[in-house]
């Protein structure tokens, strides 16, 4: 079995060699299920590092989106070895860049760093309108919606979107987080969204907090 | 008439003397405002006029009329039309009629040595066909792609910059003052179109020597691009918007981002041409940085702290930005003026300082047009020296 | 720039020793200018 306090470190530590090399080698000894979710979960952990040390200044956005990507890495080694049995999901999130806007690397940092969380995360893409959102809120009834932008008629898209969830009676069984470079407190207000953040960790704290 | 050339003379003078080191009369206002910004503005449709550039002209007018400015706050080089031909992953119309830029990425791992070696050429040769799908062809048709997509971009930049000058007569503004050449620092570049962010930031793990070696071979493109086509004058500037620094660790910076950032606003300066700056997001960490650029580099703060900029930067460089433009949404109006005035308060002292917001304005829902013309008045008007 | 698509007037004259001395003037700024011009939209591309 692999250590899994030197595997957690070495995901916080971002060493990508490291980490393959260990998972590799721990896929090579035929683990058993149980054995591989200890190691996923060593993996979640060693990415909560990574939140931690993003929060204290350490680590930047760019360190942020190589994790997502670590960490994709690390999951495609340990998928014959997980088997089909589901992980247990903490919850799950409906998640788009929202109409007018076609930026995603904010909102796919955020939805790798959720993933990694244990959500469940529907991607929605970018561009999205109203009514996809109403439509995959109906038909997966998740606990979160996560909007984003970059741009700052995003802001009116989003709150087009909350108004479009309230006529069609979802609002109130669904929490709403947006993010982006343009949101703040008094926007958040205005769309009548839950929480706003501009930062994907925080962002994924803040679901947490929800689902908890 | 002649008191529209009075008016651009004294405003020509503004600028002069905030680059030449000197008080100005009062604070000059830089405004850019975008060219969906005009559009809207006008009320006409968004798509339709930046496809049908003759509609500019009556749509540039009304902005230029409307809002108080020293420069012309037209700005416009980008249009569908050449995008649209060379069939554009980069640049795409979204449904609202904006043209927005996905992540996309037209350089793979494979392609390093040869950049590295001849970056020109692997631009031509790979990119490229890989970013504009219409050039992924034979090289008969290519050639044909790329000789509408050249006549579409002269047609339309000719046409466009044709509008903004005989606006800038009609108005009285003064012709120096903004910029007049584009390019990018060679980490952003290479991280912008060619490797795209998510690429970049696992290049720099895993073949740090190679980003750093392509950063190089770009350098001397960047410095080319970012000179004008016209002899350079110290009134002038090439705008260059910095991106990835904040997302960086300061090692990470200092290895790839910097030194070659450092050498092209080196270079351009020493033919005789400033850059223009905008500095996005928050380079609080790296003020001592900026600090070291050539004296009178324009720089265009989008975060961090006025006062403490103005301390550390404000003596050498040209400062301007900070005012957020989301206050002219959702504030009132004396709000908003007096943002105004405590940035001037700030920044103002001792000269190189213009007034700009920390953004440029995109949409003309996104601000309350009566609060942003109320700050443009209140600039206008109250700060002098 | 070490590239065989972008061309100097003086890499352009050495392929070129046909060209007729006193047209020189009159053809540098436009054939240079046309380069240059290509060279710019090539990297607007890439911006």
């Amino acid at each position: 079995m692999v250590d899994l306090n030197l595997l957690t470190q070495a995901v916080g530590d971002l060493e990508e060699d490291k980490v393959l090399d260990l998972l590799n080698q721990f896929v090579a000894t035929n683990p058993t299920e149980e054995e591989a979710q200890k190691v996923v979960g060593a993996c979640q952990q060693g990415m909560a590092l990574v939140g931690d040390l993003f929060d204290s200044g350490e680590y930047f956005v760019g360190d942020l989106i190589f994790a997502g990507e670590l960490l994709s890495s690390a999951i495609d080694i340990l998928k014959p070895v997980i088997g089909s049995g589901n992980t247990t999901k903490i919850g799950s999130i409906v998640l788009g860049t929202v109409e007018g806007d076609l930026h995603d690397i904010g909102k796919n940092i955020f939805k790798s760093m959720s993933e990694a969380a244990g959500f469940e995360v529907y991607d929605l893409g970018i561009d999205v309108s109203a009514n996809t959102f109403i439509e995959k809120v109906k038909e997966l009834q998740p606990q979160v919606i996560g909007m984003s932008g970059v741009l700052t008629l995003a802001l009116d898209s989003m709150k087009n979107i909350v108004d479009a969830l309230k006529n069609a009676g979802l609002r109130e069984n669904v929490k709403i987080v947006i993010g982006g470079n343009p949101v703040t407190k008094e926007a958040c207000e205005q769309i009548g969204a839950d929480a706003f953040t501009t930062n994907a960790a925080e962002g994924v704290k803040i679901c947490q907090g929800w689902v908890s | 008439m002649a008191d529209m050339k009075a008016l651009q003379q004294e405003r020509i003078q503004l600028f002069k003397d905030l680059y030449d080191n000197k008080l100005p009369k009062r604070v000059p206002i830089n405004l850019v405002l975008s060219v969906e910004f005009a559009i809207q503005y006008a009320g006409m449709d968004l798509a339709q006029a930046q496809w049908d550039t003759s509609m500019l002209e009556i749509a540039f007018d009304k902005m230029c009329g409307d809002f108080i400015t020293d420069t012309n706050p037209a700005m416009a080089f980008r249009y569908p039309s050449y995008y649209k031909i060379l069939g554009a992953r980069n640049f795409v119309m979204s449904s609202s009629g904006f043209l927005q830029h996905p992540e996309v990425h037209g350089f793979e791992t494979e392609d390093y040595d040869y950049f590295i070696q001849s970056p020109y050429d692997c631009i031509m040769e790979r990119v490229l066909p890989r970013i504009y799908t219409e050039l992924d062809t034979n090289p008969v048709q290519r050639s044909i792609v790329f000789a509408k997509a050249f006549k579409a971009f002269f047609d339309d930049v000719v046409n466009g910059n044709i509008i903004i000058a005989k606006l800038t007569e009609k108005y009285g503004f003064s012709p120096i003052g903004g910029f007049d050449g584009f390019c990018e620092a060679p980490f952003d570049f290479m991280s912008d179109q060619l490797r795209g962010f998510k690429n970049i930031v696992g290049d720099i793990r895993r073949i740090p020597d190679k980003v750093v070696g392509a950063c190089e071979a770009a350098l001397p493109l960047m410095i080319k691009t970012g000179m004008p086509p016209h002899p350079p004058s110290p009134y002038g500037a090439t705008f260059i918007p910095l991106h990835m620094a904040p997302f960086l660790r300061e090692k990470d910076f200092e290895k790839y981002y910097w030194p070659t950032f450092k050498k092209l606003v080196d270079d351009l300066a020493a033919s005789g041409q400033s850059a223009y700056l905008f500095v996005e997001h928050d380079w609080t960490r790296f003020l001592d940085y900026l600090y070291e650029l050539p004296e009178n580099t324009r720089m265009m703060f989008e975060y961090g702290d006025p006062k403490l900029i103005k301390d550390k930067l404000g003596k050498k460089h040209i400062l301007t930005g900070f005012y957020p433009i989301t206050l002219l949404k959702t504030a009132t109006k004396q709000q908003c003026i007096d943002k105004a005035k405590e940035l001037i308060d700030i920044l103002a002292p001792g000269g190189k300082y213009m007034f700009t917001f920390d953004k440029n304005i995109i949409t003309a829902d996104s601000v309350n047009i009566e609060n942003l013309q109320a700050v443009l008045e209140y600039v206008s008007e109250n700060a002098n020296y | 720039m070490n590239t065989q698509y972008y061309k100097t007037w003086d890499e352009y004259m050495a392929e070129h020793p046909e060209i007729d001395e006193k047209l020189i003037p009159v053809m540098a700024p436009k054939i240079q200018g046309y380069e240059e011009m290509m060279f710019a939209f090539v990297m607007l591309l890439l911006m």
